[in-house]
This record gives C-alpha cells, sequence and structure tokens, in this order.
C-alpha cells in the first residue's frame, strides 16, 4: 500500500529541518537589521547610559552577535521561545493561549469553505457553460475579488449593527453574569453554544470569500475529468448521472482539492491578521499585528518560526498525501 | 508614578513614557475656566518634615452621604502587557495594577503635590554632603489586598528586592539609593542616597510595595506573573481580581466601606473635588479591544461607561449627542511637536527654525482641522502642569500671554504668509533672544523670565535669489533661499527632508503638513516630505538622528519637569556625532545641548539635584523658555481633553484636571460613584 519510500520520507525530513534552520536565520537576520532594539520599550528618559547597557545585558543583547545566534538556534530547537519585553510573559504562554483560538475559527472556516466549494464547483464544472454555472462563477469571482475585511465590515453593519443579531467582538461573552444574571456559572453546553454563536459572524465573513478558492479548482479538474475514458466508461455501463458526477467524476478531481486544502491550512495565520482586528477576535493574527508593532521581537521570531514549521509540515503531509489519494503518484521508488 | 502610554492610537503608545515618576511635586494650577484647580497651593519644602498623619485616620463623614454599590465598565483600546508591577510598563496594565498598588506617597491629581499614602511622613537630611540621607515613617493599620497586615517588614523588603533584582523599569529609582534600612532614630525607615535626586519624594519614595508574604519565595521577578497565576496581591483599594482573561477582559472587586483608609487622609478630605471614604463602587470591569473604532462604538451602544482615553476630533459629534454620556474636560499632559536636527545647516541656527515656527498656520490647524478641541502650542511642557510653566512663574496668563506667542503665524492674509516679512527676518538676521522687539510684524514683549536664547546672533547668512531647485521650480517659487551662498541642496545635497507618518495613520496632521511644506516651499525653501512608518521613523530619529526634521505625533510628558528636560534636553541624552555615532536610541535626537548654540545642560543638571521644590519649580520654567527661544522643538498643540464617561448612571468625576481620562484615570476609581 505504501507508495512513498522510507529514504525518500527521510530525505525529505532532512531537507525540512535544514529549510527550517534556513528560515530561522534569515529570520534572525531580519529582525537584528531593523534599527534600534526592543529594550526602547523599557527605557526611561532619565536612565543613564550605563543603566540601559545594563538593561542590554539583563536581555543578552551586548552578547556577540555570533552568541546571540548560537543561543537563539539553540533554545528554538529546544522549544525555548524565550520571554516577551511587551507582554511580560513567557512567548510560549503567548502562543500556547492563541493559538487554540485562531485554530478554533480558521480550522471551522476552512472546513466550511472546503464542504461548500468543492460541492459547488463539482456541479459548475458538471454543468460548465449552462446559465447557473456562468452566474454563479461569476458571483463567485466577485466575492473572491473582495477584500476579506470590507467583508466583514458589512456583515458586522448588517447582523450586528442593524439588526443586533450576533456579536462582532470577543470568542465568548465577557461578563455573563450581566446577560445571564448574578450567579451564573457556565455549563460545557452553554459555554460551547456561546463560543458558537460568538464565532458566527467571523466565520460567515470568512466563508463568504473562502469557499470560492476551492470552487474554482473543483470546476476546472471537474472540466478535464469529465472528457476522460473512465468517466465515458460509467456513463456507459448505463450509471445514473448523479453517480457518475458524484462517484466517478467527482472523486478524482477532489485530489488537487485536498491537498491544496493541507497547504492552506498553514496560511491560516496569514489570513488571521486582518480578520481577528476586524472582530476583536484575541488570536495569533493579533499577536503578529501587536508584536511587530510593538517591536516584540521575540514574539514575533517565534510566530514566524511557527508559521514557517507549519509550513514545511504541510509540505510534507501533502507530498504523502498526495500517494494516497492518486495512485498513479509514487514517491521515492526505483524507476523500473 | 508608573509610566504610562498614551491612547492616541498604537502609534503613539509604549514609545514616550514620560510619567516616569522621578520628578518632584509640581504646582499644577486650574487654569481658567475650568474647575478642579486648587487655590489652597500648600507646598511642601523639601528638607523639612511633612505635616505628620501617624495614626491611621478614622473615615469622615462625608463619605458616609455617597452611595455605595454599582459596577463601572471601562474600555481599553488594548489588552494589558502582563500584571508584574515590576515589569510592566505598560498603562493598560496599570489601568488594573493601580487598584492594587498604594505607594507610600501620593500625587495630588488636581494639584500634582506630593502628599502621604503610605508613608505617614518623611524628612531628607545632609543634602549639603551630597548623600542624603532620607527619613520616613510606615502608616500603621494598613492591610494588603488579601487581607494581611502591612508593615515596616514590607517596606523594607520591597526596597531590598528591588535593588537586588534591579528591574528595567526602576533602575533609575534604585540606583542612587545605596542602602535601605529600619532608621536608628525615631523614624521608621532610613535610605542611604549615593547622591542627591531633586524629586525623591516622588520617585523614591513611590516604588511599589510588594507583600513579603507573596513575594520573598520569587527568585525572580520576571518569574512573577500575577493574574496569569490568578494572584494578585497589593497595597490599593482592591479586594480582588475577580477575573482575569488577559486577552479580553477583568474585573476588580473593590474593597467595602472603611476598609482603605488611605483615602480619609486629610489632603483628600481638604479637597473640594475629592471625596474621602471610597471607594465607593462595588466593582469595576474591564473590557479589552483591538480597535479604538470597536470601543467606541460599544460606549455609544451602552456596554461600556467609559474608555481610557479621549475623544477624537472625529468621534466627538456622536459623543455629545448621547445623552447618556457627559464629557469630562481636561488638560493635557503630552505635546504635539516638532523637532530639528541641530547637527545640520540650517537647522543649527536659531535665526533659520524661529523662521519655519512662523510659517506654521496654527490657525488652520487649531481650528479649521482640529475644529478649536486643541490649544496652540508653545512650550515643551503643557498646560496641565502649569507649576512649573514659564507663565505661572511670571504672574502671566497662561497659554495667552503675548510672550507664548512669539512664533505665531505671519500673515499677509487668512492662511497666506508673509512672505517677504519672513524673507527679511531671514535676511536681517536678527532672532527672537529674549529681548523685546518687533519681528515680522508683531510685537514681541521679551521673555517672561530672566532668561535669553542660547546665541543673540545667527550662525549663517540669509539672502534670496535665482531659483535652482527642481522641487521649487516645479511649484513656479520665484526665489529660493541661499545660505551663506549656497541653496539648500548644494549644502544638503538633496532638498530639505521633512520625516512623517502615512497620510492614514492621522489624516489631520497630514493635510497640516502639506500646508506648512507648501509654506516653506514658497518662501523659497526646497523641501521634500518622505513617509516613514513609526518603527522606522524611530530607527531613523532616535538610533541614527538622520533626519532634518520630523513630527513624532503626540508625546505624553512627565508632571516633573527635571525628568523631561534631562531626558529631551540634555546633552548626557544625545548622540555626539562629532566623537561617535551610535545607534544606541537616546531621547534627544536633536543634539540639543551638544553644542554651544543650543543647550542648557547646566541648569537641567542643577534642576535634577535640587530638593527645594520652589527653586526646582523656577529653573524648570526658566529651562522652558529658554527652549522655546532656541527652538529645537517646535510645539504646535495641546489638546483640550474631552473625556467621555457615563454621566447619567454615574459622578464624581475629576473635572479641568491633567489627562483625567488616562494618565489620571485611576485617580476615579475611588471617586466615581453611583448618582444619588
Amino acid at each position: 500500500m505504501t507508495r512513498i519510500s522510507a529514504k525518500y520520507l527521510a530525505q525529505r525530513l532532512i531537507i525540512s529541518y535544514l529549510t527550517i534552520l534556513v528560515i530561522m536565520t534569515l529570520l534572525f537576520v531580519l529582525l537584528h537589521s531593523m534599527p534600534g532594539s526592543f529594550i526602547q520599550t523599557m527605557q526611561s528618559p532619565d536612565m543613564t547610559g550605563e543603566q540601559i547597557e545594563r538593561l542590554k545585558e539583563q536581555w543578552g543583547l551586548n552578547e556577540p552577535l555570533w552568541k546571540q545566534y548560537v543561543d537563539f538556534m539553540v533554545n528554538y530547537q529546544t522549544g525555548e521561545f524565550g520571554w516577551s519585553p511587551h507582554w511580560n510573559v513567557p512567548v510560549w504562554n503567548l502562543i500556547e493561549r492563541r493559538l487554540p483560538r485562531t485554530v478554533i475559527l480558521f480550522g471551522a472556516t476552512t472546513i466550511t469553505g472546503f464542504m461548500i466549494g468543492p460541492l459547488v464547483g463539482m456541479y459548475l464544472g458538471w454543468w460548465r457553460g449552462t446559465k447557473r454555472d456562468r452566474s454563479i462563477f461569476t458571483g463567485g469571482l466577485i466575492a473572491y475579488s473582495l477584500p476579506s475585511f470590507w467583508i466583514a465590515w458589512l456583515f458586522i453593519w448588517l447582523f450586528s449593527f442593524e439588526l443586533d443579531l450576533l456579536p462582532a467582538k470577543y470568542m465568548r461573552t465577557q461578563f455573563p453574569q450581566e446577560v445571564y444574571g448574578t450567579g451564573f456559572e457556565w455549563t460545557a453546553m452553554m459555554a460551547m453554544r456561546d463560543v458558537l454563536w460568538h464565532l458566527a459572524l467571523p466565520l460567515l465573513s470568512l466563508t463568504a470569500i473562502g469557499w470560492v478558492g476551492s470552487m474554482l479548482i473543483m470546476r476546472t479538474v471537474m472540466q478535464n475529468v469529465t472528457e476522460q475514458d473512465y468517466v465515458f466508461l460509467a456513463r456507459a455501463k448505463g450509471l445514473s448521472e448523479r453517480k457518475v458526477m458524484i462517484k466517478h467524476a467527482a472523486r478524482n478531481a477532489l485530489i488537487p482539492v485536498a491537498t491544496g486544502a493541507i497547504v492552506g491550512i498553514a496560511f491560516i495565520l496569514d489570513g488571521a491578521v486582518v480578520i481577528e482586528n476586524v472582530f476583536n477576535y484575541p488570536g495569533m493574527g493579533n499577536l503578529i499585528l501587536d508584536s511587530v508593532l510593538n517591536n516584540d521581537h521575540p514574539t514575533t521570531q517565534a510566530v514566524f518560526f511557527m508559521l514557517a514549521v507549519l509550513l514545511v509540515i504541510c509540505r510534507i503531509i501533502q507530498d504523502i498525501a498526495y500517494t494516497y489519494l492518486d495512485p498513479r503518484i509514487k514517491f521515492g521508488e526505483e524507476e523500473s | 508614578m508608573p509610566g504610562r502610554e498614551t491612547n492616541r492610537g498604537k502609534l503613539d503608545t509604549d514609545r514616550r513614557r514620560f510619567l516616569m515618576g522621578t520628578g518632584a511635586g509640581a504646582l499644577a494650577v486650574g487654569m481658567a475656566g475650568c474647575t478642579g484647580g486648587d487655590d489652597d497651593e500648600t507646598d511642601t519644602p523639601t528638607g523639612e518634615s511633612t505635616p505628620t498623619e501617624t495614626a491611621t485616620p478614622e473615615p469622615v463623614d462625608e463619605g458616609e452621604d455617597v452611595p455605595r454599590g454599582g459596577t463601572l465598565t471601562v474600555g481599553l483600546s488594548q489588552p494589558p502587557k502582563g500584571l508584574n508591577p515590576l515589569s510592566t510598563s505598560s498603562s493598560y496594565s496599570w489601568m488594573i495594577l493601580d487598584h492594587f498598588m498604594s505607594y507610600g506617597t501620593a500625587l495630588d491629581p488636581v494639584t500634582y503635590e506630593v502628599q502621604p499614602s503610605a508613608y505617614a511622613d518623611w524628612t531628607v537630611e545632609n543634602v549639603e554632603s551630597g548623600e542624603p540621607d532620607i527619613y520616613f515613617n510606615v502608616r500603621e493599620g494598613l492591610t494588603f489586598t488579601d487581607g494581611e497586615d502591612f508593615g515596616i517588614d514590607d517596606v523594607l523588603f520591597s526596597y531590598n528586592y528591588i535593588m537586588d533584582q534591579e528591574p528595567g523599569r526602576y533602575l533609575s529609582t534604585v540606583d542612587p539609593i545605596s542602602e535601605a534600612s529600619e532608621a536608628d532614630n525615631d523614624w521608621d525607615v532610613h535610605l542611604s542616597m549615593e547622591k542627591p535626586i531633586g524629586t525623591w519624594d516622588s520617585s523614591q519614595l513611590q516604588l511599589p510595595l510588594l507583600p513579603k508574604h507573596r513575594w520573598e519565595s520569587v527568585d525572580s521577578f520576571e518569574q512573577k506573573t500575577p493574574g496569569e497565576d490568578g494572584e494578585l496581591v497589593g497595597l490599593g483599594w482592591a479586594a480582588d481580581l475577580s477575573q482575569f482573561e488577559s486577552d479580553t477582559s477583568a474585573a476588580v472587586n473593590l474593597r467595602n466601606d472603611g476598609e482603605y483608609p488611605l483615602t480619609n487622609l486629610q489632603w483628600i478630605e481638604d479637597h473640594d473635588n475629592l471625596r474621602s471614604g471610597g471607594p465607593f463602587l462595588d466593582t469595576i470591569q474591564f473590557r479589552f479591544y483591538q480597535s479604538e473604532a470597536t470601543m467606541n462604538q460599544d460606549l455609544l451602544d451602552g456596554a461600556l461607561d467609559t474608555y481610557y482615553g479621549s475623544v477624537s476630533v472625529s468621534q466627538i459629534d456622536q459623543v455629545r449627542e448621547d445623552n447618556r454620556i457627559g464629557l469630562v474636560q481636561g488638560q493635557d499632559d503630552g505635546i504635539s511637536y516638532f523637532a530639528y536636527n541641530l547637527r545640520r545647516t540650517p537647522f543649527d541656527d536659531i535665526l533659520f527654525r524661529q523662521a519655519l515656527n512662523m510659517l506654521w498656520d496654527e490657525i488652520y490647524w487649531t481650528q479649521r482641522l482640529q475644529r478649536d478641541l486643541v490649544h496652540d502650542g508653545d512650550f515643551v511642557l503643557p498646560p496641565g502642569y502649569a507649576a512649573i510653566r514659564p507663565e505661572t512663574h511670571a504672574d502671566a496668563d497662561l497659554l495667552t500671554d503675548p510672550a507664548t506667542d512669539a512664533y505665531n503665524f505671519r500673515e499677509d492674509s487668512p492662511g497666506v504668509p508673509s512672505y517677504e516679512g519672513i524673507r527679511s527676518f531671514l535676511e536681517n538676521g536678527t532672532p527672537i533672544t529674549g529681548e523685546s522687539g518687533t519681528f515680522v510684524g508683531q510685537d514681541y514683549p521679551g521673555a517672561l523670565q530672566d532668561v535669553s536664547a542660547s546665541v543673540n546672533e545667527p550662525l549663517h547668512d540669509y539672502s534670496f535669489g535665482e531659483v535652482k531647485s527642481d522641487v521649487l521650480k516645479e511649484e513656479g517659487v520665484d526665489k529660493e533661499l541661499y545660505v551663506n551662498g549656497q541653496t539648500i541642496p548644494e549644502i544638503l545635497g538633496r532638498p530639505v527632508t521633512y520625516l512623517m507618518y502615512p497620510p492614514e495613520t492621522s489624516p489631520e496632521l497630514t493635510q497640516a503638513d502639506e500646508n506648512w511644506s507648501q509654506n516653506m516651499i514658497q518662501l523659497g525653501i526646497p523641501v521634500e516630505r518622505e513617509v516613514q512608518t513609526f518603527n522606522s521613523l524611530i530607527g531613523r530619529v532616535y538610533a541614527q538622528e538622520d533626519f532634518d526634521l520630523y513630527h513624532m505625533g503626540w508625546s505624553n510628558m512627565s508632571a516633573f519637569g527635571t525628568s523631561t528636560l534631562y531626558g529631551l534636553f540634555h546633552s548626557d541624552n544625545a548622540d555626539d556625532h562629532r566623537e561617535e555615532q551610535t545607534d544606541t536610541l537616546l531621547n534627544n535626537p536633536m543634539g540639543y545641548g551638544v553644542f554651544d548654540y543650543a543647550g542648557d545642560d547646566e541648569r537641567i543638571s542643577s534642576a535634577r539635584t535640587e530638593m527645594d521644590s520652589e527653586k526646582r519649580n523656577s529653573m524648570v520654567a526658566q529651562s522652558l523658555e529658554k527652549i522655546y527661544l532656541d527652538s529645537p522643538y517646535m510645539v504646535f498643540g495641546y489638546d483640550k481633553v474631552q473625556w467621555p464617561a457615563n454621566t447619567t448612571d454615574f459622578a464624581g468625576f475629576l473635572q479641568g484636571i491633567a489627562a483625567p481620562g488616562s494618565s489620571n484615570l485611576s485617580s476615579h476609581f475611588y471617586n466615581v460613584h453611583q448618582q444619588e
């Protein structure tokens, strides 16, 4: 069953590791080439030069650059991300707290988008050229061209300000006693319902655009698939049109969509920066923005490092997934 | 007092924290037309013992009439950055921490006098020796928020712990203390100082007082993450931190009637507009936001009672229309300014800088762009800190005395500068040095105090002639400025470069920038504007000092002139490029004080170590006026602070004080109460 050899996998892992080391080096160089230092946020105007030097010493910034680099490489590989000068907590605490929130929101968006997009793409690709195809395709393209924050504002205005139906900020009710009465205690079910209620608007905003990407891929691939021999064969066997479309055509067309979804996970943080800010959603996107704006180098470094690692891991998973989804693809086997 | 951020958008936050309490009790006098000024100035002459209130006072009647209970909900436009009092300098953190932190001395939010708090009285001796001894008595009968007694042991532990750990935030405060020990005379505690610090009563006596029983097992202060680990204990008016979600919200329960004796002190009782006997509310809730727009919307929707900051020009109409919300008027605790690089020709010349100041159209800025919500600027400390302003020391009207208008916009007709007049001013070579006279058609009465500019002659010769610069040719200008016979591009290798923020961060300021640079161009000065993001600007200006002129938007200033002046205008904090260019971030990028032609180092240094507050305030006021004449900065505005608060349901807001909704917001937490 295995279509990927152990040797290939080992090579792939080594290359990925080296890629991560290169990315770490680039991160270090980029952040250290920025003017100034993050200790400026801790300086007070009446500090003497000697006191500033002591502050640098406390943060290891007086060490030679090569030593700072070695420390950084070693620490990161042992999972030590240091301390955030801006938030005054270990960087890992920030990531640990914020990452799950982003994963919940964008995970839900990814799942919703990849449920709707391929389904719509399948129908449009199958019925390509029809009036319905053209109108939905055009509508999708228009949605795809709109900035996500603009859609988000529009939905906030409509569903939150005008209709007062959905909350437009936070991940859950902040002071539940005010809403549900004194002595209120959260139960698991209520907490889940509350989170879903708060997720509705950002999820809606993101999905309004998010489904289009997978729809476009699916539509194109479906059109190619409909002309394949095995589809003609399925039809010739007398199978229903619906069965041919779903079981024979769509199943094969899903391969690029599925692998695209895997890499799409790595870009979750990318989209989070804008949307989390619009919805006051305390996730990784906000953390990136805050740490960059406040010269919080340790946090910035760690977040971008995690993003890089996530991307590299997703690429490996994508390769492996290819071999399972498409029997024609084999990695690392001797050519016969 | 701890360093505070501003709430003028993210660009202004975290950068210029000049409320580090290393200053003296400046006496702020309420401005004309504003309530809140205290006429009964009772300055505390340093070097003498302060009025003694050794015993904890009984609650006074006043507080008994005030309704108790209720919850005030406050918005913060950013989440707090940790709740460790030794490491965080975020104002958003201190909005919560302030409930748990009382200090040895307190700053009167109305007068900025240093007043008793956890220390009942204090004195300083041996000032002449250069190594003064500070003594104080610790107030009895106080308890920490967890109910444990507070005493001398906690005080000694706090000093020694902070001196040992050296947290960056308090480094400059503990550095001059050589020893903190139990006094061997009638006083409780003795601080041995290595050098005199003029503002000792508001710096060395305002270190955080840590509960020994909670901190003695903490090997490194950074390990402590109060709030995160569920515990936050201090000496303030809070009962406990009942909720803390570091990214979204917090709730602080306040102590009950009589449980916090420090609001029953005589100085609070003596105030007309401070309530003794507080806190009066049950709970203060905080909601944290990522954007000011969302926060403002929540205020209008009724989800907030107030927020940290003040209303911006773009939001003020909406807030005014809301019947639930009232606007608490206050004074600015910061300034809006431009700064010149005194290392570069012709910015090294007082005459050139003054001419540029006269091209700034303050009417366009204050009335058209800011809709009269700002005052025209002058000195480098805002009117909220009136006691150290020159007008106070010359018995002149704050902000309106003609001596504060030396660089008014010189116009021929509304909005059109007096180009010929300013050209003549440059060609004639007579700067405003403090002597009375008429300059470009406007009378200047002379300096308010006995001060004059660093030089009374210009450094360069100015003339106007044929236009050579492309910038001016493109604009159809008929004359170009020549400095010592050369155009500015011939001297600098390029036109004057004006560093500014991206327009979207401050559209009004960008319009004002455009107006000013156009005025310079029409005068004959080739100018180009270069947009820089905030972080890039910080590097260019503070690390490399690579600029001609820049603006930093709005900056928070310390109530204590000495630390502001030393930080911003002393040569110790300037990179002297004549010897070596370093990338150290120093707060005086202009280089004021580095050169003979602009500086006031001697007076600024003397003021720092002057322990008599009256003399010190006078020296600060003189320095302010000298800096105004030398013009390394052009201060172009002070905000007329409008702090929105739910005045329908709550009362007790302090009108007329400096920064009521930001630096002084905490004072409201023990004053505000439900409407009767």
